[in-house]
């Protein structure tokens, strides 16, 4: 038993050692590319890359394409952006693969809605959205520490699966501690956020808001993993005996990876609940955990352009697909496509969704374990002396 | 830790210039099988000492056991003469025992560097290290005082908050902490002779290559005692022998002693003052080399009775 646990550990190791290794480097069309602009930054000390990206981003809105269809969908994917940063910290960094994310943004978008709505039954207290933000933060890392409590001794499938318990769990509290959630109903007229007069509401300012919020994440969470909290994760993926013979308390950087996952998926959750001013528990099941993991692996595990891009591919592109526009641009193949209405496509692919998104983990899994932007180290700066 | 500055004595002292790691009978039992029968070993401080003995006699076994990889069935440990059995692995390396694995087990997905400042790891500061008397124990401060008392939940969520801190505003402290890891880091692979290999992953290492990068995470601990389970495993002899010259390098120049699991006889006849033959789970044999190689035990345990005792000793145990 012991040794078939080890050996499918072992080989376990082994995959994710090719995932993330040479093939990555070698198979990566961009690496080349990446290479130049990482050098160009070094030389004028200047984030360029990102600087662009948040550019380009922020002026999204004034494009003349994007109307509050685009906005809406934006949106939508910023939040997914969120809480897939807040996963890439438990499944990409530590390598604890936890289906039941849905449990953190269950647990900020009811911390506020609890707090903030007219409906709520018990604990109603006109809290701010914006003095929230580490109410929700706080409380999101004490259930996800909570949660990761039980978990620690386990690993790879058994830990999958007390996860996926949790949350559900969480789902089926919300509709049953009626006294304090309010049950199937859920809670509604949650105060949108306002600041000095400033009522967050048009949806550019709500895009611009995520932007920036996930900019600034992206930022804290690199840091993190640049730190020896962060290698001290990476190791724990790697080999957590090792981890805890190298000097790596293990059981604290499980929690925090555990902590600060929640928190930042606690904080999704506000988004969430800030935005459409509305929670029931029906928003809140498994296929919220499926959605963000798929986004993690398909990104490519431990990679934040990965997370972004996993999240426009899964969550914005089915939106998309169902434009008129775009069955006006696939009606132009009706001519050459016999025995079928091209124009539906579209529409047929985003109701397939799910099977679609099937066949790209299978696809991803077999000919791109890494994902599709594999993650890049944090770069080591090291002394001159020794330099290259 | 409570312990006041004042405790050190001279009769402490010496019993740390006597023995740098001590164990008194101790038995590791898995399910009926007995893999360490109360072993005695006294290893002294800048020594290299041999762990010999056949396929299964326990010698990983005994390592597991000592680097905290398993609780001892009964029997102690000490290192300098401290009390080492019963704390968790993390606080055994940061007492000052570091290993290699007969199996190499590397950070693969990580760069080299990175493998070895995961070892520098506890070296490295946390905001308010002052705050959380991380770095200065002895410390009388209010503040200290106070977060001693805290209950432990909330003391190790404080520890959780400043190690986040820490890691995204980077303060001055933990920026510089940061950066002498990283020069003594690269320092230790230059020693390993894997300069200019810092941003290669570990997996992309040769064998030989992952073996260097193995010492030297294992030396970043600034270990007392180091443990290397069989490094000159599937060497040829080119190899093998500068493997041995970079573990005479470690005691000599780093002060580290070393005990050391190892199959080649020459090897261990060569670079060892005492070795420990161990049988079985059992001790049958210490003292020189002159004296192991003379010992009627230990040509017994390797040679002799044990085809007539069914077989498969010779055959290697996973
Ligand atoms: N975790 C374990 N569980 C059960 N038996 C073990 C375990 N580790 C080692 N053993 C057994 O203990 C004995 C000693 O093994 P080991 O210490 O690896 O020997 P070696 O001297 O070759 O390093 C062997 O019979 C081995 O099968
Ligand atoms: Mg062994």
């Amino acid at each position: 038993m012991r040794e078939l646990q080890e050996g499918a550990d072992r080989r376990l190791r082994a995959w994710r050692g090719r995932a993330a290794g040479g093939a990555a480097l070698a198979a990566q069309p961009w690496h080349a590319a990446r290479e130049r602009l990482r050098a160009a930054e070094e030389r004028t000390r200047l984030p360029i890359a990102n600087v662009l990206v948040l550019v380009v981003a922020l002026s999204l809105p004034f494009w003349p394409v994007i109307d509050s269809r685009w906005l809406r969908i934006l949106v939508l994917v910023g939040i997914f952006v969120v809480l897939g940063l807040g996963l890439n910290i438990v499944v990409g960094y530590a390598g604890l693969l936890d289906l039941g994310f849905v449990a953190f943004f269950a647990t900020g978008a009811y911390t506020y809605a609890i707090l903030s709505s007219p409906a709520s039954p018990a604990l109603q207290a006109d809290l701010n959205w914006w003095l929230a933000i580490p109410v929700v933060l706080a409380v999101g890392s004490v259930v996800g520490v909570l949660l990761g409590l039980p978990v620690l001794p386990l690993r790879g499938d058994y830990l999958a699966i007390v996860t996926l318990g949790f949350g559900e769990i969480v789902r089926i509290l919300l509709l049953n501690v009626v006294g304090l959630t309010n049950g199937a109903q859920g809670l509604f007229n949650i105060p949108r956020p306002e600041f000095a007069g400033w009522v967050l509401e048009a949806l550019d300012h709500w895009y611009w808001v995520l932007v920036l919020a996930s900019f600034i994440l992206a930022f804290a969470v690199g840091r993190m993993r640049a730190s020896r909290m962060g290698r001290a994760w990476e190791a724990i993926r790697e080999d957590e005996d090792v981890a805890a013979g190298m000097g790596v308390n293990t059981v604290k950087y499980k929690l925090l990876a555990f902590a600060m996952g929640a928190a930042i998926g606690a904080f999704g959750g506000l988004v969430f609940a800030g935005f459409f001013t509305f929670v029931n528990p029906s928003s809140f099941t498994l296929l919220v955990s499926i959605n963000v993991l798929s986004i993690v692996v398909i990104g490519g595990m431990g990679s934040t352009p990965g997370v972004v891009l996993g999240a426009l591919i899964l969550i914005g592109l089915p939106e998309v697909l169902q434009f008129d526009e775009t069955s006006r641009l696939l009606s132009l193949f009706n001519p050459i496509v016999p025995f079928a209405d091209t124009s539906l496509w579209g529409r047929q692919l985003a109701s397939a969704r799910f099977i679609v998104f099937g066949l790209m983990l299978v696809a991803v899994m077999a000919l791109r374990p890494q994902g599709i932007f594999a993650a890049a180290r944090p770069q080591v700066r090291l002394p001159r002396a020794s330099g290259r | 830790m409570a312990t006041s500055p004042a405790e050190p004595t001279l009769r402490d002292e010496a019993a740390t210039a006597m023995t740098r790691l001590r164990t008194r009978s101790l038995t590791m039992r898995f399910e009926g099988l007995v893999a360490l029968d109360a072993v005695d070993l006294e290893v002294r401080p800048g020594a290299i000492h041999g762990l010999i003995g056949p396929n299964g006699a326990g010698k990983t076994t005994l390592f597991n056991v000592v680097t905290g990889y398993h609780r001892p069935t009964s029997g102690t440990i000490e290192l300098d003469g401290r009390r080492i059995d019963g704390l968790l692995r993390h606080e055994i390396a940061e007492a000052g025992v570091s290993r290699t694995f007969q199996n190499i087990r590397l950070f693969g997905a990580m760069n080299v560097i990175e493998n070895v400042l995961v070892g520098r790891h506890s070296k490295i500061a946390v905001a308010g290290v002052e705050l959380a008397g991380r770095m200065r124990p002895h410390s009388d401060h209010r503040a200290l005082a106070a977060v001693r008392a805290l209950p432990s939940a909330p003391r190790a969520m404080l520890h959780g908050l400043l190690e986040v801190a820490g890691a995204i505003a980077q303060p001055p402290r933990v920026r510089q902490t940061e950066r002498a890891a990283i020069e003594h880091c690269a320092e230790l692979l230059q020693f390993v002779g894997l300069v200019g290999r810092e941003h290669e992953l570990a997996n992309n290492l040769s064998y030989g290559d992952q073996r260097r990068l193995e010492l030297a995470r294992a030396l970043a601990t600034d270990p007392a005692l180091l443990l290397l389970d069989e490094p000159t495993a599937g060497m040829n002899p080119a190899e093998s022998a500068s493997v041995v010259r970079l573990v005479r390098r470690i005691r000599d120049e780093l002060g580290v002693t070393v005990l050391l699991i190892e199959h080649a006889m020459s090897v261990v006849m060569g670079v060892c003052e005492r070795i420990t033959v161990l049988d079985y789970g059992r001790k049958i044999a210490e003292g020189t080399p002159a004296e192991i190689q003379g010992n009627a035990a230990v040509i017994e345990a390797y040679l002799g009775t044990s085809a007539a005792q069914g077989g498969g000793r010779a055959a290697p145990r996973a």
